[in-house]
């Protein structure tokens, strides 16, 4: 289980546009909040994020929930199958593959037809890439078939013998008796996948097939995903909020505000004694007095109230949990209490955090790896004790330097000077070029690319290109 | 060294309708020329409010109950509201937390600095913009002459709090108060920020009183450190004794300086925490006020209170029974 993928972000985007200032303006301008950031999460452990405000990752944790619809990219989750959870683009797109297909080469063509220096605010390059992505994930190399259309009908079926065969296994598991037609509906999906399997060996062994055919993964493309569907996938996906103040409704009960997730999702019925029972059991788990039960945010302090937060999130028995800034507002000795607990349930709950924290020291001490962000990119990341032993990146080696210890020794803070740019005109070429002390003249030209330097470790940096 | 600033047993409360809340209830401190004084605490400790105190920047609910505070020898801590403005911004100026809302949003950046200047200073309209740029120089703001002219909106965090810094030393106060100054930006503005106060303070010799609640700040920037707690001083010392080198130290202190993780705290290991939270002011526990969340308490702590105590040389502990350290 170590290293498998829960969730996989692939060259995500997020833009928000920015108000004309006047009729006359032609080019619309952006708020780049996310610019391509590729990066996977494993099952059970914790991923940290850090970077100055305004570097974006407040963004990409909403936008991993989809909370604000991604602008380009793609957000696989894992924690279900698309056999299990069964979205409605898997069958409009393996119905009209050949027409997708077509699409996409469209789509390519016009990527191609794009020249160089227009790809500051043209997407068509990224359209090509994502609409790539969301077939290559039902279809792997078969993508490249000579027969789209029987690939097609052969994968729909495929889908939905696996359909069946999940459907199967949940009868099985009520009534053994049933394990006749659950394995015949396993039967039947292996049959359909050897005949895949002989319609793959056909296709030519080239290395866009075989690059195709990795992605052949059954994971569900959250961006693809209607809005109800999203709604009900957010059982397994969660968030708890940086401020415990304001993310609270003032008018509803410790009670009211933990079952409302339960009753929206229809796991109890409203005032059954059974949902009261469940309550009491999470606010127990996080460390809540059962008698809180019929109180109002407001006479809790911080700290309670974060707890309700992570009672909230956790009624739902999610798979992943993005903590944004979940401790930041808290005192520090109220901030070790909520670490701990974090830490305590992810043992429990078997759960995976999404980390993010200014607070470099808080997130060293809890995250598994750290994604370091600087405008919009990720910079760096790498294992947690990796990125403090040996940074890579100028800029993470400079926000280590500029955190205040209460050590002995390291007294004199190193100065990063001057302000993050504006991410609506980030500087050229690297976005870090204008604060780094190491800046070359390569650095103001192109955009580093993302290379994994060590093992695990990954950068974007010029200077760490061999 | 000459004691700049004494507060001896200061008693700051405010009168609401369910009773006296006491923000501040007998605090004693001091700080010396020229050094800076860092003030930590948990919210609600008091920390803001014993600086409000010195400044008498005081809600119309709230009153100085008892104590003295002496600046420079004299006592102001009954001044009335004349005399008291002209120590404010003056002698004793202040920089606040949250840099957007302390300055005024529909005023330029030179209209602020100069209004201290024409106040105080007695300055024309032509010196004040001169010296007002002459101090956004000072604070190492890179086209002084453009700032000086904009609108706080325009300024980005850390440069409004440059602004803020530039205004409160524009009349070379003898003591600056920072509350929280920098707890709104973000670590690397941050360490500028710090850098730069460091700087300002060797220039003009201005003592600080530095209020936060990150320790780590306190290692940077403090002479002395006090730990505040339910309105008092808990303890007193010298920066290095607190962080390094003394005998013993206030449970609360330890604990304070166990439970932030730091950057080789072991990841398997937990976390150490002080249970549960501080007391609600109008319902402040018997004897000690840290006791019930002290694990050392006894039943003598839960009876009496504690004095302060010198246990070596500048080094006082509110406490029966102080920690000796290392003993977890």
């Amino acid at each position: 289980m170590e290293n498998e993928k829960l969730i996989s972000i692939h060259n995500l985007k997020k833009y928000f546009p920015v108000k004309k200032s006047s009729f006359l303006q032609k080019e619309q301008l952006y708020v780049k909040a996310n610019d391509g950031i590729t990066i996977d999460i494993n099952r059970g452990e914790t991923f940290g994020l850090v970077g100055e405000s305004g570097c974006g990752k407040s963004t990409l944790g909403r936008v991993l929930l989809q909370l604000y619809p991604q602008t380009q990219g793609n957000t696989i989750y894992y924690g279900k199958t698309i056999y299990e959870y069964k979205p409605a683009y898997v069958e409009r797109i393996l119905k009209n593959l050949p027409e997708q297909k077509k699409k996409l080469d469209a789509l390519v063509e016009k990527a191609k037809a794009v020249k160089e220096d227009e790809t500051h605010h043209n997407f068509k390059a990224d359209d090509a890439d994502r609409v790539f992505h969301e077939i290559v994930h039902l279809t792997g190399g078969l993508i490249y078939a000579k027969d789209l259309a029987k690939a097609g009908k052969l994968l729909l079926e495929e889908y939905h013998a696996g359909c069946k065969v999940v459907e199967e296994a949940a009868k099985l598991e009520k009534d053994s008796a049933n394990r006749a037609a659950y394995e015949a509906a396993v039967k039947k999906q292996e049959e359909i996948r050897a005949q895949l399997d002989e319609m793959r060996k056909e296709c030519e062994q080239s290395d866009a097939f075989l690059k195709a055919e990795q992605y052949w993964d059954h994971g569900i493309d959250l961006g693809m995903l209607k809005k109800e569907e999203l709604r009900l996938l957010r059982q397994d996906i969660q968030i708890i909020f940086q401020d415990p103040y304001s993310s609270l409704n003032p008018r509803l009960t410790v009670g009211q505000l933990i079952s409302e997730p339960l009753v929206g999702h229809k796991l109890f019925k409203k005032g059954s004694q059974e949902l009261e029972d469940y309550i009491i059991e999470i606010m127990d788990k996080c460390g809540l007095e059962k008698y809180f039960i019929h109180r109002y945010p407001h006479q809790f302090s911080g700290g309670q109230r974060q707890r309700i937060g992570i009672a909230r999130a956790l009624a739902l028995n999610p798979k992943f949990i993005v903590c944004d800034e979940a401790v930041s507002a808290l005192d520090v000795s109220i901030q070790s209490q909520i670490l701990n607990l974090l830490q305590e349930l992810k043992e429990k709950e078997n759960l995976t955090y999404l980390f993010i924290s200014h607070d470099l020291s808080v997130v060293k001490y809890i995250s598994d790896r750290i994604g370091v962000m600087y405008l919009g990119n990720m910079v760096e990341s790498a294992r947690s004790e990796d990125i403090f032993k040996n940074p890579l990146h100028p800029y993470t080696e400079a926000l280590l330097n500029a955190i205040p210890t209460t050590d002995a020794d390291n007294k004199e803070l190193q100065i990063l000077e001057g302000d993050i740019p504006s991410p609506v005109n980030p500087p050229k070429g690297c976005k870090f070029h204008t604060r780094c002390k190491y800046a070359m003249d390569i650095c103001r030209e192109k955009n580093p690319e993302w290379m994994e330097i060590e093992p695990q470790h990954f950068v974007a940096c010029h200077l760490r290109k061999k | 060294m000459a004691k700049l600033l004494e507060i001896n047993n200061l008693h700051t409360y405010f009168e609401t309708k369910r009773g006296l809340i006491k923000a501040v209830n007998g605090v004693s401190l001091s700080i010396e020329e020229g050094h800076t004084l860092g003030v930590v605490g948990e919210s609600g400790s008091g920390k803001s409010q014993t600086a409000m105190s010195i400044l008498k920047l005081f809600e119309k609910n709230q009153k100085i109950y008892d104590g003295e505070i002496k600046f420079q020898g004299k006592v102001i801590s009954n001044y009335n509201a004349k005399e008291m403005s002209k120590v404010r911004g003056n002698d004793i100026s202040m920089i606040f937390q949250e840099p957007m809302t302390s300055l005024n949003p529909i005023f330029t950046v030179n209209r602020q600095i100069s209004e201290v200047l024409m106040l105080h200073q007695g300055m024309s309209k032509k010196e004040a913009e001169q010296h007002s740029i002459e101090m956004l120089k000072a604070v190492k703001i890179a086209n002084p002459e453009q700032v000086n002219k904009s609108y706080p909106f325009q300024l980005s965090g850390g440069m409004r709090q440059r602004v803020m810094i530039a205004m409160a030393l524009a009349c070379k106060p003898k003591l600056l108060i920072a509350d929280e100054p920098t707890t709104a930006l973000d670590v690397t503005i941050q360490a500028q920020i710090l850098y730069l106060m460091n700087e300002l303070k060797r220039e003009m010799g201005t003592s600080i009183m530095f209020i936060t609640h990150d320790l780590g700040v306190i290692n940077q920037m403090a002479d002395d450190v006090a730990v505040m707690y339910c309105g008092q001083v808990v303890e007193t010392a010298p920066v290095d004794k607190i962080f390094q080198d003394s005998e013993h130290i206030h449970p609360y202190t330890e604990g304070l300086l166990t439970s932030i993780p730091r950057l080789n705290t072991d990841r398997s290991s937990k976390l150490e925490v002080i249970p549960g939270a501080v007391p609600h002011p109008l319902n402040l526990p018997k004897g000690c006020k840290f006791a019930p969340r002290c694990k050392y308490a006894t039943a003598e702590c839960r009876e009496n209170e504690p004095e302060l105590k010198e246990v070596s040389p500048g080094h006082a502990i509110r406490c029966f029974h102080p920690v000796k350290r290392g003993k977890q």
